[in-house]
């Protein structure tokens, strides 16, 4: 690890090579000059053997002055870049490749996840030479196959074994509200019957048990492997039965709140009208144009009913028309705002009547009005 | 410059024929190589600083024989240069 000069390099130049001091310096001399002068005329100098000397151009840099932090700007200039000369590939020169390394890795990282035994590309690296080469490959590679088969087996018989259990288990219970078989959380479980889940497990081992059993299809026997989680759900079933219990009744009372809910839309969908729904009664009678005859039968009906069954004929109709003829060039957005006051109105009405294209409502089409 | 200019100057220089300064430029590169991949370095007044740079070895996959390779670690040639060529580049 010595840091030369040119004179130190003279020297073992002229060591090393037989040639005579004068010659050596001239050399040395003669050599970095050209170089320095190929730089500066044709901006490169390439030499065989060595490699190429380029003229690279270095853009402007922003940075901070340090003492007083305001920025700066480094101006580019232009450095001089070497590349060594590529030492001959085998490939390029028509060889033979490079004589690569024939690894051998311990027997621990044989019983590695199957990804990572394929990843055990490295392993095979060599090109193998001789037989043996090839028959040892061979051997490590059917090691590999023959731990993962057993893994795999050991998972599937040990998913079967829970499998079975948890259908004992579930025909003991008296209502057997257990998850199903699938890695989905708990909570979407829940509103399954009893019946469906006993009937998901049953196929299933029909199913996978027959090819298990053959080495070929490897991947499916890990398949089945989800279904381990059966043994947390298997130890909730009991404790969750008295949630399921809950909500029951909660889903009802949701129902029965719902229900009135809509019941009270209904009610109030006549009850914003200008005049207050108790007058409705008298007021219905003096209707010019009563829609049916059983609109009006139902007066000594309780007051919801009725409001129920008017939203036509309200006294509103009496203030406002119930259809519209369209006018050339008028919008639905236009008629809108001429009726309403207001272009909010267009999707009520659109609601109202049946448009093939609400965008363009025909001229002399009569649209019903809110 | 290409090769052939840059040994024709040379041999300018030193006064002999193109194959003469060929055979003494290629002894000076050898040299160099030489005393770089012992660890040294070479500082080259107004010119520049040859170090050595380690490049480590690596796996190569050979597209058409199919096969990886290992490609042997090795020693090439780092230049850095001095404030003296830059300023005659830049000027």
């Amino acid at each position: 690890m010595e840091k030369y000069t040119l004179q130190t390099f003279i020297d073992i130049l002229v060591k090393q090579s037989g040639l005579s001091k004068k010659t050596a310096e001239a050399l040395s001399k003669a050599f970095f000059d050209t170089i320095t002068e190929g730089l500066t005329t044709d901006g490169f100098v390439k030499i065989k053997g060595f490699g190429t000397f380029r003229i690279v151009e270095v853009a402007d840099r922003e940075s901070v002055n340090v003492q007083n932090g305001e920025r700066i700007l480094i101006a580019g200039y232009k450095k001089v870049a070497f590349v060594p000369a590529d030492t001959a590939t085998p490939a390029s020169s028509g060889e033979e490749p490079i004589p690569s390394v024939q690894l051998e890795l311990p027997d621990e990282q044989l019983s590695d996840t199957p990804q990572d035994a394929f990843s055990g590309i490295d392993m095979l690296i060599s090109t193998p030479e001789t037989l043996e080469d090839i028959r040892q490959q061979y051997a490590l590679a059917k090691a590999r196959a023959e731990e993962t088969l057993r893994q795999a087996n050991e998972a599937y018989a040990e998913q079967v074994r829970l499998q079975r259990l948890l259908q004992r288990l579930e025909a003991q219970a008296p209502v057997p509200l257990t998850p199903n078989s699938s890695p989905l959380p708990s909570d979407s479980q829940v509103t399954e019957t009893p019946a469906e889940t006993e009937e998901s497990l049953i196929p299933e081992p029909q199913v996978t048990e027959a090819p298990a059993e053959t080495e070929a299809p490897l991947p499916e026997a890990p398949s089945p492997l989800p279904e381990e989680p059966e043994e947390d759900d298997e130890n909730e079933t009991r404790p969750m039965s008295w949630v399921h219990w809950l909500l029951i009744p909660l889903a009802g009372i949701l129902l029965a709140l719902l229900a009135i809910l809509v019941y009270k839309k209904c009610n109030s969908d006549s009850s914003p009208l200008p005049s207050d729904p108790s007058p409705a009664v008298p007021q219905r009678k003096e209707r010019p144009t009563p829609p049916t005859p059983s609109k009006e039968q139902p007066s000594d009906l309780p007051q919801k009913k009725d409001t129920v069954a008017a939203p036509k004929p309200s006294p509103k109709q009496d203030k406002r028309p119930r259809t519209y003829v369209v006018q050339p060039g008028e919008s639905l957005t236009r008629i809108s705002k001429k009726i309403y006051g207001t272009a909010d109105s267009v999707r009520a009405i659109i609601r109202l009547n049946r448009f093939p294209n609400p965008d363009n409502v025909p001229a002399g089409v009569e649209v019903k009005l809110p | 410059m290409n090769n052939k200019t840059f040994i024709d100057e040379i041999a300018k220089k030193l006064d002999t024929d193109a194959e003469e300064a060929q055979l003494q430029v290629d002894t000076l590169v050898g040299m160099l190589h030489t005393l770089l991949t012992d660890g040294s370095s070479l500082n080259v007044k107004d010119f520049g600083t040859f170090s050595p740079k380690t490049k480590a070895e690596r796996k190569m996959y050979n597209p058409s024989t199919r096969t990886f390779n290992i490609v042997p670690a090795r020693t090439t040639i780092g230049f850095k240069m001095n404030t003296a060529l830059k300023d005659k580049v830049n000027a």
